[in-house]
């Protein structure tokens, strides 16, 4: 009852819409984001009921179905819908286990160097000095390589796996978090409402962590989503240079690397896998442009 | 023939909320040789029916006119490229930030040379010297040694002197001058005004003259329109203007000089602000923050009526001694 | 300008020995001795392991060895492949020609298509021009460039046969490896179809590698014309009477390039990065390709001064920009 009566005192007080309402309107203007949303949604969706939408598994091998052409093609059968590859496997199932591990890939990266980023950020921030050069330093140096060759470099120190690929991913991406949270937080330092809290008694952790931190979060959310497709990029990219994953994992960019053999019969064993780090990307990239032309203000019409 | 005739003016720009018209039913004529100002507060429309004239409002703002007449040509039937051999040439205008006007990228001597070489203004040859002779013009000292300098290394005032060169440079018959001292320093302000002034009167141009001080428009015009909220609401010659304003906007405007307020104990304001996109009134734009407003004045769209040259927009005119006329309930019986 | 000039300089100093401390680094945390991996399966008496480690001063504490590094680094030399027993600086500068061959082309590709696509999209902003151009720049930003290389040879060399697989020029041409840059030696080839086989290998890398930049290039260019062309000086230089082309190409373009061109230069690290996959796709031997290689035969030496090298290069590519920035935009120079 209650609900319904303050529905109707909102209405007809009308107030000016909500926050959420706001970003919303903003971020829905824009046709592609939406489009991003609604391909990652999609995914996830996939990626978590694997087990349950897979038709078969991903690392079975029918014996008497090596390299079957997808269902259009002369000779294809829905029993693989997108065919088989040079072993016999399932190559939609191995798609589909392939978004969870992408999807996964990306997650811990980012998780990973969005912390360490953020920490390494505010300390050189707040500590300034030589602390601070010497953060920033070494990014620096870090940016000076190009991320691929870094990432190849750190994976052939570790030598190559899954896990080792995405330390390696993380590292690289590293400075991009700490250089935004470093300028953000020291453009929020400027500000009085700082000086305030710091007046009133706040210590450094506090200060970092509820003070100044819940105010950087809005660009950081958008790096973070952009960090999320160049991390399952260059995983893939890894993979397929058989620095990452290793078969018979089904990650996309291993699977095109098996695949190479193969491109002159089976066309669909070399496309099908890149098409769907293609739109993977491109989702998380659609969505992370909409985010950030719907939280940055500046750049409003 | 007058030099500038502007009938119907209205710019629109699409908006989410449908379109915006951000100047509708503007009017001027300006004869060779006069100086108009136009004035009114910030959002009036006053730049934007200026812009229009010159045809600079760019995508998406869409502009239309019953009459848009230079010199008696027809500025609405005229291809794009016949239009911009008179902008710039015979037709120029300088605007209100002139840090922002210049190009960053070039020296000032190319940029005021520039305009010159597009409309073929003087030989090819004879443009550096043509440069050095209008910068001398407006007042910049040691002007061959500034040919290569950068907007940045100058002064705000400076530019604005090399802005007026810039528009000068070919002899313009009409100048529009868009709030030109607003952004300056005060000192500098009188002296860029003199500066207009003085070129008007020697090459006889007219001007057009933007602003929202008062003042400046005692001191330096001929005739006067006021503008509220993308109308023209009153025409006048100066010396009316001041003595016996008709539209309640401009006696509010008026009212509010610190020098009319002299013994008063508060200076007078106009409560509210000029309409934006979302919250026009309907009739008469002025109404909310009128003190005659009446309920015809809430229904019903005044036009603008009066002798040529001395019309207002306004259902109950003031008559000289400040009091509404045309039947308003306190018109004096 | 020269102190201008001068502090860049003085900036790019520490970061390169931090770079050196990092290549310095990368052979030493490989795991197992490198004495050991040099011998590799053959073995080699524990004697005469402490005496080989003596001698390539492994015993000594690490901050000496760096400093050695550091000395024989600033003296040329950056070690000798453990494989070929070549100097890492000799097969470097023997490959980098074709990266550049490539990289050059790339980026050449996409500055002409992208810079020109940007500004159209901006001066019909709003258009179905612009918004197709928008999308395929995010799909072009997205792309996996390994599997589009894979795709275009699917399409082109297998499906069509219009270019060939691999390599940088057919066998059945003779080339003197002159200048080591493909189309230069084979314009001054006698054979005829010489320059027409080198183009044809390199018109698909060159694809390949441009697309990422021609999509960054054209979305940059965009949106920084988008916003010089609201300034107040484009409406002076309208209200001078100029046309449209004029206004875009002198006043708009100009400003418009300054982020532009940092772009460009940061894209240099990215495009050595894309040139190691679009390499070892299109069997291309260059540095990039010769790098993966390396890591495959377990050559540290080689992989350690390659990388080193790479790293160099675009710091140096960083400067130039710097510097291009600074001839561009008369505000920061001094």
């Amino acid at each position: 009852m209650s609900a319904s009566q303050s529905a109707a005192a909102i209405a007809a007080a009308r107030p000016p819409p909500g926050r959420v309402t706001l970003f919303w309107r903003a971020f829905a203007e824009n046709r592609g984001a939406v489009v991003g949303l609604a391909l990652m949604l999609l995914l996830i969706v996939v990626a978590v009921f694997a087990d349950v939408v897979t038709p078969h598994s991903p690392i079975e091998q029918f014996r008497d179905h090596f390299l079957a052409p997808p269902l259009w093609q002369s000779g294809g059968s829905e029993r693989f819908l997108l065919g088989t590859d040079d072993v016999g496997r399932d190559i939609l199932s191995r798609l589909i286990y392939g978004a969870r591990l992408s999807l996964l890939i990306g997650l811990a990266v980012v998780a990973l160097s969005l912390t360490l980023g953020t920490v390494l950020g505010l300390i050189a921030a707040f500590a300034g000095g030589t602390t601070d050069v010497l953060i920033m330093r070494i990014m620096d140096i870090l940016l000076v390589f190009p991320s691929l060759l870094l990432a190849i470099v750190i994976v052939a120190i570790l030598g190559p796996s899954l896990f080792n690929a995405m330390i390696a991913v993380a590292v690289v991406t590293l400075p991009n978090y700490t250089r935004l949270v470093r300028a953000s937080a020291l453009g929020e330092l400027a500000r009085d409402y700082v000086t305030a809290t710091r007046s009133a008694g706040a210590g450094p952790l506090r200060l970092m962590f509820s003070t100044v931190l819940p105010n950087c979060t809005a660009p950081l959310i958008v790096q973070a989503t952009l960090g999320f497709s160049s991390a399952i990029l260059d995983a893939a990219a890894l993979g397929f240079l058989g620095l990452g994953a290793q078969p018979p994992t089904p990650e996309w960019g291993t699977m095109l690397a098996g695949a190479l053999q193969f491109y002159q019969r089976a066309w669909w064993v070399l496309a099908f896998p890149g098409f769907a780090i293609l739109v993977t990307v491109l989702a998380f990239n659609l969505f992370g442009d909409g985010l950030r032309d719907a939280l940055d203000p500046r750049l409003k019409r | 023939m007058p030099l500038l005739e502007v009938r119907d003016l209205a710019v629109a720009f699409p908006t989410a909320r449908g379109t915006f018209r951000a100047v509708d039913g503007v009017e001027m004529v300006v004869e060779a040789g006069e100086v108009l100002c136009v004035v009114g507060e910030s959002g009036s429309g006053k730049s934007v029916s200026m812009l229009a004239a010159m045809g600079l409002i760019g995508w998406p703002g869409r502009v239309s006119a019953g009459t848009l007449r230079f010199d008696g040509t027809d500025l609405l039937t005229l291809p794009p490229r016949r239009r911009r051999r008179l902008v710039g040439r015979d037709m120029a205008m300088i605007f209100q930030e002139p840090m922002s006007s210049l190009n960053p990228c070039y020296p000032v001597g190319w940029q005021v040379g520039e305009a010159l070489r597009v409309h073929h203004a003087v030989p090819r040859a004879e443009v550096r010297g043509r440069v050095v002779e209008l910068l001398g013009k407006v007042g910049i000292p040691a002007p061959a040694t500034r040919l290569g300098a950068f907007p940045h290394q100058m002064s705000g005032g400076m530019n604005q002197r090399v802005m007026i060169a810039m528009a000068i440079s070919c002899n313009p018959r009409l100048l529009i001058a868009d709030e030109p001292t607003t952004a300056l320093d005060v000192t500098i302000q009188k002296q860029i005004l003199d500066l207009l002034l003085g070129l008007q009167r020697e090459r006889g141009m007219g001007l057009v003259l933007i602003t929202h001080d008062m003042g400046v428009v005692a001191e330096t015009a001929q005739r006067v329109q006021v503008m509220y909220a993308g109308q023209m609401v009153e025409e006048a010659p100066t010396a009316e203007l001041f003595a016996a304003p008709r539209h309640p906007y401009t006696a509010a405007l008026l009212e509010a000089l610190p020098e009319r307020a002299l013994g008063r104990r508060r200076l007078p304001t106009i409560p509210g602000v000029v309409p934006g996109i979302a919250d026009r009134p309907g009739g008469c734009l002025f109404n909310p923050r009128c003190r005659f407003a009446t309920p015809r004045c809430l229904a019903e769209v005044p036009k603008l009526a009066g002798p040529a040259g001395r019309r207002a927009r306004c259902h109950y005119p003031l008559d000289a001694a400040g009091r509404p006329t045309g039947g308003h309930p306190d018109a004096a019986a | 300008m020269i102190r201008f000039l001068l502090r860049r300089v003085a900036l790019i100093l520490p970061t390169f020995i931090g770079v050196t401390l990092l290549s310095f680094m990368l052979i030493r945390l490989v795991p197992g001795d490198p004495i050991e991996i040099r011998f590799g399966e053959r073995g080699i008496s524990a004697e005469r392991l402490a005496e080989l480690r003596h001698e390539a001063g492994f015993d000594r504490p690490l901050w000496r060895q760096f400093v050695a590094y550091e000395a024989q680094v600033a003296q040329g030399d950056l070690g000798t492949s453990v494989v070929t027993h070549d100097s890492v600086w000799g097969e470097f500068i023997t490959l980098f020609p074709a990266t550049i061959e490539l990289s050059v082309c790339a980026i050449l590709f996409a500055i002409a298509i992208g810079l020109p696509l940007g500004v159209i999209a901006a001066v019909r902003r709003g258009s179905v021009f612009d918004y197709g151009l928008m999308g395929l720049s995010v799909t072009g930003a997205s792309m996996p460039i390994f599997w589009w290389g894979l795709m275009m040879i699917l399409v082109f060399s297998v499906a069509l046969g219009w270019t060939p697989v691999s390599g940088r020029i057919s066998d059945a041409v003779y080339v003197v490896p002159w200048s080591g840059f493909m189309l230069i030696d084979a314009w001054y080839s006698d054979d005829a179809g010489a320059v027409r086989s080198a183009l044809s290998h390199l018109i698909l890398p060159t694809i390949v590698l441009g697309t990422i930049p021609l999509a960054t290039i054209a979305r940059m260019t965009r949106s920084s014309m988008l916003e010089v062309l609201g300034e107040d000086y484009i409406r002076t230089a309208r209200a001078k009477g100029l046309g449209t082309l004029r206004v875009v190409v002198v006043h708009a373009l100009r400003n418009a390039l300054i982020p532009v061109v940092t772009v460009i230069g940061l894209q240099v690290g990215t495009l050595l990065g894309g040139a190691i996959l679009t390499e070892t796709v299109f069997s291309w031997p260059g540095v990039g390709h010769w790098l993966i290689e390396s890591i495959q035969r377990r050559d540290y030496p080689v992989l350690q001064g390659g990388t080193l090298l790479v790293a160099t290069l675009v710091m140096l590519v960083n400067l130039g920009v710097d510097l291009a920035y600074g001839f561009l935009n008369p505000r920061i120079r001094r």
